[in-house]
């Protein structure tokens, strides 16, 4: 076993604001081993962009944060504010059209890097920007260094800003809902360039999006995210085959899949907490059926429940016979 | 036989005329046109659900716009149960079909207090006596799921899917035959959509409403609608009964977007039908079919001769817009990509 080359241990991040102090990432601990891609789940509002924010080491500066980030066995410094990014660690964004300058030519903002970062020379930098619009299906990669982002479609913008975030050859890429922007056929040609990439460059994919069927055909593990804390992680099969976190049961139930016809979605019923006054106790209870008198005390942190999977749900045995209803149905 | 149609869109075909800059006008450049939709037609039935599927762009929500009087077509009809809707509806005319759109954070008026919103409808369109208008009010808010106290509460106050709920709530104000629901949950948080999703199932049971729901995401559709049209550069390439699109589809479009979408229980992917390429840029589209540059079977054919949507030889109720939709290419017919390993995998 390698050692992993992200390591994020009882991560806290507050975030002060005129309403209170928001309670963004609240203990997250994780680690991402070289070539694996791990998958966060999360609605809006439960953390995932801070927690990626705090990896990339740019936390806004109303920001306090606790805990350890390290990359390849170097600390990341939490302090908010204007730090600098991270050695390493890169990140693709939601909006491939927002993201990229629009008065550059995009084979100059993949070269920057290269050049500026790794040192190389102009001719050098040009040379590894092609050869990286080529590893990213760039077709034509000569033709289309002059281009400016508005002459590309949305799909051929995002894969510039993949080799953008492979350019400073980084052992990690954060993804915060890379393809949901983008058209179903597009997202698909997307999500395999993540995989080849991942496997051809070995580097480790952190991948954040609100898209069960997305993360569960691009990672191998997952973290089911909710109020600024992990409820469940594990691998894809253990975690959404037989979850044990009722929040993930829920999630499961709630969603639309496109192998199946009506099968009956089962609504979860309320709304995710405020994060600014989260009381203690689980934050899933007020939304839980399974929920009990001694789930209203107390921290809710991860447990390993085997080698798979970990829950932090007390009540995890109580599910453990319901896997969800179309699953069985499946079978 | 078949019951009368309710709604019909007959050969809706809409164009947009790129902005000109002075500069184009002095020296007479000819604005470039954008052919949003294309000779759609299809006819609902009522209490059906027809679903539009289709990438950005293809010009979904153009034809909702079209079907609901926002827009005037460039040429074709929007029929309503037998008469003619010209674009500028009587008043009563309006009533009978209404939309919900995406976006349930703008398209509320920020001012005005969920209860005013509601009443401005029931008011202007005379629905109930006016010594009956608040009490309607809070029936509409209790139909959708929602507290009466709601309607003292300003929109910023509301979730998403609580708004969308008001949404459809001021959309069936004034009693509607049609609904047209455009993405109505791909703004909302995936906990959320399933009750939005649920709420509009069991409208349409309890009212007899006849939905048209517009996605982008087959899984809804699939869940919601008895008929799915989709739709790829303007034109409906592929209709048929929902289950049958999903277990047998014809079009190699249909047949690469339900490869493409992501599913948690399809593990291993059939690559074999997933499809490169970009859309084409509505302002240049292909000759031809529209879709043979990204087509897997396309033939030289298919680079020049539009197929038209025709209904399968032995099954009526299906139609799709491919020259080879119900057999293969015959042989005279070079393709464009080499096609062999693609035969094993068509039925």
């Amino acid at each position: 076993m390698t050692a992993p080359v992200l390591q994020v241990r009882d991560l806290q991040v507050r975030l002060s604001s005129p309403r209170g102090v928001v309670h963004a990432v609240r203990g997250v601990s994780f680690d991402v081993e070289a070539g694996h891609t791990h998958g966060i789940v999360g609605e809006s509002g439960s953390g995932k962009t801070t927690l990626l924010r705090a990896i990339l080491g740019l936390l806004p500066s109303n920001a306090t944060a606790g805990g350890t980030i390290s990359v390849s066995s170097r600390q990341v410094p939490l302090a908010g504010g204007r730090a600098k990014a991270v050695d390493g660690v890169s990140i693709v964004f939601q909006e491939p059209m927002t993201a990229l300058n629009p008065v550059v030519r995009v084979g100059l903002q993949i070269s920057e890097a290269p050049r500026f970062k790794l040192g190389l020379g102009r001719r050098d930098a040009r040379n590894r920007a092609l050869e990286l619009m080529r590893l990213v299906g760039i077709p034509d990669p000569v033709r289309r260094f002059d281009a400016y982002p508005h002459e590309l479609s949305g799909g051929f913008s995002q894969r510039v800003l993949i080799a953008i975030a492979l350019s400073a050859e980084p052992k990690i890429i954060l993804c915060d809902e890379p393809t949901t922007a983008l058209d179903v056929t597009v997202q698909d040609q997307i999500l395999k360039l993540f995989r080849r990439i991942s496997e051809e460059t070995g580097v480790a994919i952190v991948y954040v999006t609100h898209d069960l069927a997305v993360v569960a055909q691009t990672c191998r593990t997952v973290s089911v995210m909710y109020a600024g804390q992990f409820l469940e992680s594990g691998t894809i099969d253990a975690v959404f085959g037989r979850p044990r976190h009722p929040y993930t049961l829920g999630l499961l139930a709630a969603v639309p899949d496109v192998s199946h016809g009506r099968t009956p979605l089962v609504a979860i019923p309320g709304s995710p907490p405020d994060l600014v006054s989260l009381a203690g106790g689980c934050p899933f209870l007020p939304r839980c059926s399974y929920g009990r008198e001694e789930c209203a005390d107390g921290v809710f942190s991860l447990r390993s429940l085997n080698r798979h999977q970990s829950t932090a749900c007390i009540r995890s045995d109580a599910l453990s016979g319901s896997a969800p209803a179309r699953e069985a149905e499946a079978s | 036989m078949t019951p009368p149609p309710i709604l019909e869109a007959r050969g809706l075909t809409k164009t947009f005329s790129s902005r000109r800059s002075v500069g184009d006008v002095v020296f007479r450049r000819p604005s470039e046109e954008l052919q949003a939709l294309e000779g759609v037609s299809f006819q609902v039935v009522r209490g059906e659900s027809l679903g539009i599927v289709g990438e950005s762009g293809c010009g979904k929500s153009t034809l909702a716009r079209c079907l609901v009087g926002l827009y005037p077509p460039t040429s074709g009809q929007t029929v309503y149960e037998g008469t003619v809707f010209e674009h500028k509806r009587a008043f009563s005319d309006r009533k009978k079909i209404q939309i919900v759109f995406q976006d349930p954070y703008s398209s509320l008026n920020a001012r005005m207090t969920i209860g005013q919103a509601l009443r401005e409808v029931l008011a202007v369109h005379k629905v109930v006596a006016s010594d009956r208008v608040a009490a309607r009010a809070v029936e509409l808010l209790a139909l959708v799921g929602l507290d009466s106290e709601i309607a003292n509460v300003y929109p910023r106050q509301l979730s998403g899917g609580q708004r969308q709920r008001v949404n459809i709530a001021r959309a069936l104000a004034v009693e509607p035959e049609v609904l047209i629901a455009d993405e109505p949950v791909s703004a909302l948080d995936v906990s959320i959509q399933a009750t939005v999703l649920n709420l509009l199932a069991s409208l349409r049971e309890r009212l007899g409403l006849t939905l048209i729901l517009i996605a982008h995401d087959l899984s809804v559709v699939r869940y919601l609608c008895d008929r799915v049209a989709v739709m790829y550069m303007g034109r409906i390439v592929e209709m048929a009964p929902t289950e049958t699109l999903f277990e047998d589809p014809r079009h190699p479009y249909t047949q690469a977007l339900l490869a493409a979408a992501p599913s948690l229980e399809r593990k291993s992917r059939d690559d074999a039908r997933s499809i490169g390429g970009d859309p084409p840029s509505p302002f240049d589209l292909p000759e031809g079919c529209h879709f043979h540059p990204r087509c897997p079977m396309a033939t030289d054919h298919c680079t020049t001769a539009r197929p038209p949507l025709q209904e399968g030889p032995d099954d009526p109720g299906r139609q799709a817009a491919c020259h080879y939709a119900w057999e293969p290419p015959p042989s005279h017919h070079s393709p464009l990509i080499p096609r062999e390993p693609r035969e094993e995998n068509r039925r």
